[in-house]
């Protein structure tokens, strides 16, 4: 039985999911309620001033 | 129960030491080699003094024992003070401590004596690539250890930069250096042939990735912020550079092996692979360099805030360089060159050792308890490191250049133009002009050592006292409540 056809139909699925998945951190990162959470982080190395001196 | 909880920067200053010592001792012993290639009677017909016998002395000095050092260091420094916790397992910390100087010392021990698998980057024989492992998991505990009692829940973003460093350093230093070991002090891989090759370039080339690009982007996302009192500028975006980086990086290696007996496709998607990796590559820089937006004044005072813009300039040049040389055209000019050392020290003096630099004048006053002992120091190794950068890169950018344009050069009848002397020779005055880059870069090296001695002033007199962890108050029904205080 050749298999070929079955691991080039295999690749492009995975590419697929894999670039979906791409996307979908790109959406999850964008979504309004991480907003507040991420401008926290985003200070989070100048409270290392703030503490210590 | 104990009430305060104090970071442990006491492993922090033993690693912020050794780094300063390991440069030093690994960069004079490229300056020697350099000097060798210029002179190449500097080797007095000795062994040991040999080209060959050192240079591994020095890119593994360089490489594991400077940036190891100052790369594990600040890991430990960021993932308290992002976690409001202290470290993990402190006696297996100062363990990792000991455990990386004594495989960094057998190692520069015994490679220029012909102990060597003559593996590029993994020169150290089969007893050291064991205690190499057993410090990296110890690494891997104390700092995921940290992670785990962490009091903010966001895990920030350096961490997961720092935890890819970790985690794909060791997958690669072990599958890479699986071997057969016929004596103390030979072995021979399982790996044979093209096979072997694919094996050491997908090390090779995600050493880089992942020891010299993800662990320092690291330090990056830390301590550029903060040295440039200003909000990283986008924290989405480094979410998004980091997950790009860490899939593309795995599959770019065989660009090493264009042009060999690599099946030709394997070479195509290394090319292919590297144009993509441009993106996150240069996503990183652009972050860094815009926090500075609304801070650039802190340029005209702060060597620290300097040392971290020119290597984020050096990273976009760098990344967007090795792009430009995986490409099948580019590299038939390029390989073999010393076009290659120039980008290759692009990386490593202008990236690397200028964000180690800028990051450990940043951490220094933290860990040693009082302000930098010399303002005028760190400008004068700024402008040392930042001359004796460009003196380097732009001598062997045009010997590489030139070198591959000579070797391709055909007459009209089709034999070649030049023979190969006449390269070396033309290569020569650019030697010694690389040489001088060199010797400034070590000279600047030694004024930071000089300058963190005194700064450490206090803390070998144990003056300096550690600092509180700030726990926050739980608030009403908070879940999970913050850890309480350790001793």
């Amino acid at each position: 039985m050749n298999l070929q056809p079955f691991w080039g139909q295999l690749a492009g699925v995975i590419t697929v999911i894999l670039m979906l998945g791409f996307l979908g951190i790109w959406a999850w990162l964008w979504l309004p309620q991480h907003k507040r959470k991420f401008d926290q982080m985003a200070r989070l190395p100048m409270q290392d001033e703030d503490s210590e001196q | 129960m104990p009430t305060t909880e104090t970071y442990n920067d006491h492993v922090v200053r033993l690693f912020l030491l050794a780094a300063a010592v390991w440069g030093i001792v690994g960069m004079t012993i490229g300056v020697y080699v350099a000097a060798e290639l210029a002179w190449p009677a500097l080797n007095f017909d000795i062994p040991w003094l040999t080209f060959s016998r050192l240079r591994p002395n020095h890119t593994f000095g360089v490489i594991f024992a400077f940036g190891g050092s100052a790369l594990i260091g600040t890991c430990y420094y960021v993932v308290q003070r992002t976690g409001h916790t202290r470290l993990a397992h402190p006696r297996l910390a100062n363990f990792t401590f000991w455990g990386w100087q004594l495989a960094c010392v057998l190692a520069m021990a015994t490679m220029p004596f012909g102990i060597t698998q003559s593996k590029e980057y993994a020169e150290p024989e089969w007893f050291i690539d064991i205690l190499i492992a057993v410090v990296w998991v110890s690494i891997g505990v104390v700092f995921f250890s940290t992670l785990a009692r962490r009091r903010i829940r966001h895990i920030y973003v350096a961490n997961w930069y720092y935890g890819a460093f970790i985690i794909a350093v060791g997958l690669l230093h072990i599958i890479n250096n699986i071997a057969i070991p016929v004596s103390l002090t030979k072995s021979y891989p399982v790996y044979s042939g093209a096979v072997d090759a694919m094996v050491q370039w997908w090390y090779g080339h995600n050493a880089v990735a992942f020891f010299l690009t993800a662990g320092f982007l690291g330090m990056m996302y830390y301590f550029v912020p903060r040295q440039a009192k200003q909000p990283l500028w986008s924290y989405r975006f480094s979410i998004v550079n980091f997950w790009a980086l860490i899939s593309i990086y795995m599959w770019a290696g065989s660009h090493h092996l264009m042009y060999t007996a690599l099946p030709d496709w394997v070479q195509s998607v290394g090319m292919a692979f590297s144009l993509v990796l441009l993106m996150p590559s240069w996503g990183s820089a652009a972050n860094g360099l815009l926090t500075f937006n609304g801070s650039w004044h802190r340029l005209k005072s702060d060597p620290a805030a300097k040392f971290m813009v020119i290597s984020l300039v050096f990273y976009a040049a760098s990344t967007f360089e090795g792009s430009l040389m995986a490409v099948k055209t580019v590299n038939a000019l390029s390989h073999y060159t010393d076009w290659t050392v120039a980008h290759v020290h692009s990386g490593s003096i202008g990236w690397v050792a200028m964000i180690t630099i800028g990051s450990l004048y940043a951490m220094a006053p933290r860990a040693l308890g009082r302000p930098m002992h010399s303002h005028k120091g760190m400008e004068l190794h700024f402008w040392m490191h930042t001359i004796g950068l460009l003196l380097y890169v732009l001598a062997m950018w045009i010997a590489g250049v030139m070198q591959g344009l000579m070797w391709r050069a055909t007459n009209p009848d089709g034999s070649l133009t030049y023979a190969f002397i006449d390269g070396l020779i033309a290569t020569h005055p650019w030697y010694v002009i690389r040489l001088l880059g060199g010797l400034l870069v070590v000279g600047g090296m030694a004024v930071m050592a000089w300058n963190l001695w005194h700064t450490a002033a206090d803390a070998r007199k144990h003056l300096i006292s550690p600092i509180p962890v700030p726990i926050p108050e739980p608030t009403a029904h908070q879940s999970p409540a913050p850890r309480p205080a350790m001793a």
